[in-house]
């Protein structure tokens, strides 16, 4: 098969290219793959690609942005603005200093910015009643548009004992 | 164990064994972990990286989870042993090309490795052969959790394990599958598969990772997100997609056979014919020859080969390989004659049929 870019050489690279949702696919020979930045297993490009993708999605929360383009990390120093430019954060730390920005960076990449999965066992417990009361504010919620007001009640008793029960205990 | 001991040999992720071995060649997991309260690896002082290495080292040392295992600085080694460690799919480019205290612990099956002071404090490597993505996970588990006993992971509430770049936030897990899809490839469904697996939100890359060559129709699959879903929810839809893939591959390969079966049959034992008898190879020219004759075993039109013998061939065959068993750097037409060689030799006790 042809390069479908230059027409001439044989195409030796298939590049699947994924924008806002639209799949463009093409066969290119070695040369326009270069051309355009596609090399192989070459690490320089491809962070290049992830750094550039971050940055771009970014830009796309310019409100958001603006609330955090002044600010820096008070553990590591890292700007936002260099997170920004390199894709990458200083410490986990920079988690917290940046939260506004990054919460919706992270549902831009991740359809989501609440973590689902494994917790260390120091978190576990914490982490496994936070989920708890998602689950029970949820279930409320339904009953509600329901109009299943006895269920609702009874969730919203689980719930109040959830959510006091540790100071009782701590009492 | 030495880079000496592991050139001839193989990771016991190559040896054709578990479900669907002539689809899937191999599952990896891959887990990546943060100290807490360290900088991460790119802007830690040499003094903390030097630091988390010994602490992470010491960790898997005494824990033993990795089983027996070898510390391998990769500061200490060549430019060319670097590039061995990147053929067996131990390290990452990342990792070998940073001027920084790195190292890859690596177990001795070959099959569980820790790249440490890669983007993340640790990456957690675990490669099964064949289609494993629940036992491959297990494992990558057990040594996260295993390591979890000396090592304070940096963790929040809300998003999860902490990484250096938020795509790998959350779950820290990457899960990816090795397909050989020859099927899909040569009726010309490929672009229509790969398209599919695009759309429903997974990633495809080429066999050696982050390039976009497509080398002898070999392909990984890999789940693009890391947060907002549970490890095994992020397991299942790989691999319900990939179940579909191979389902696609194998009527493809079903409607080679039926309907062009004698030059399905002449590609396979040309390919097999050329592997055993040329003089001059080139590295991409073994792979996709050994591409075919994976086909051929796949669709029982050649037999005696194992595939576990293919599979070595496509590690063995490349360039950093080919130097370290000749013992010298060689020049390009030197590796062509050697990697001939070497291909020759592999098959030469083949009574294939």
């Amino acid at each position: 098969m042809l390069c479908e870019k230059c027409g001439k050489r044989t195409a030796t690279v298939f590049y699947t290219d994924i924008e806002e949702g639209k799949v463009t696919q093409l066969h290119l020979c070695k040369e326009c793959a270069e051309a355009i930045g596609v090399t192989h297993s070459s690490s320089s490009g491809a962070n290049l690609a992830v750094s550039n993708l971050l940055a771009g999605m970014l830009d796309g929360g310019a409100s958001l942005d603006d609330a955090e383009s002044d600010s820096t990390c008070s553990i590591c120093g890292l700007a936002y603005a260099d997170f920004k430019a390199g894709g990458r954060l200083g410490c986990p730390n920079c988690y917290d200093c940046f939260s506004a920005g990054l919460r919706h960076l992270l549902r831009r990449i991740h359809g989501s910015n609440l973590h689902e999965g494994k917790a260390p066992v120091s978190h576990k417990e914490m982490v496994d009643e936070k989920r708890e009361v998602r689950r029970l504010k949820d279930l409320l919620q339904r009953a509600i548009d329901a109009e299943e007001f006895e269920r609702a009640a009874e969730i919203r008793d689980q719930l109040r004992e959830l959510e006091v029960g540790p100071v009782e205990n701590g009492g | 164990m030495t880079l000496e001991d592991m050139q001839n040999r193989l990771g016991c992720w190559l040896d054709g064994s578990g479900p669907n071995p002539e689809i899937v060649m191999s599952t990896r997991v891959r887990l990546a972990r943060n100290l807490k309260e360290r900088r991460f690896s790119h802007r830690a002082e040499k003094d903390e990286l030097q630091q988390i290495l010994t602490e992470v080292t010491t960790a898997v040392e005494e824990t033993q989870a990795l089983g027996e295992s070898t510390v391998i600085s990769i500061r200490e080694i060549s430019e060319e042993d670097r590039r061995f460690l990147l053929e067996r799919h131990l390290v990452s480019n990342e990792l070998v090309s940073s001027d920084w205290p790195t190292a890859v612990i690596v177990g001795d099956d070959e099959c569980r490795s820790v790249m440490v002071n890669e983007e993340d404090h640790l990456r957690i490597q675990v490669m099964q052969s064949g289609f494993q993505p629940g036992a491959t996970w297990v494992m990558a588990e057990e040594i996260e959790s295993c390591l979890e006993s000396r090592l304070e992971y940096a963790f929040s509430d809300q998003y999860g394990y902490l990484t250096a770049c938020p795509t790998n936030a959350g779950t820290g897990l990457r899960i990816s599958v090795l397909l050989h899809l020859p099927g899909l490839g040569l009726t010309g469904q490929i672009g229509r598969a790969l398209k599919g697996i695009a759309q429903v939100g997974l990633a495809v890359r080429g066999l050696y990772g982050e390039g976009t060559e497509a080398m002898g129709n070999f392909f990984q699959v890999s789940n693009q997100t890391t947060l907002g879903q549970s490890e095994p929810d992020i397991i299942g839809s790989l691999e319900r997609v990939t179940r579909q893939v191979i389902e696609h591959e194998g009527t493809a390969r079903r409607i080679l056979l039926k309907d062009a079966k004698p030059q399905i049959e002449d590609k396979v034992w040309r390919a097999f014919g050329l592997l055993r008898s040329g003089r001059l190879m080139r590295p991409d020219e073994v792979l996709n020859l050994c591409s075919a004759v994976r086909m051929g075993l796949g669709l029982g039109l050649l037999s005696g080969v194992s595939c576990s013998l293919i599979n070595s061939l496509m590690v063995l065959s490349q360039p950093a390989h080919i130097e370290r068993i000749a013992g010298k750097s060689l020049s390009e037409s030197e590796s062509n004659a050697a990697r001939a060689d070497l291909v020759r030799k592999l098959l030469q006790n083949c009574n294939a049929c």
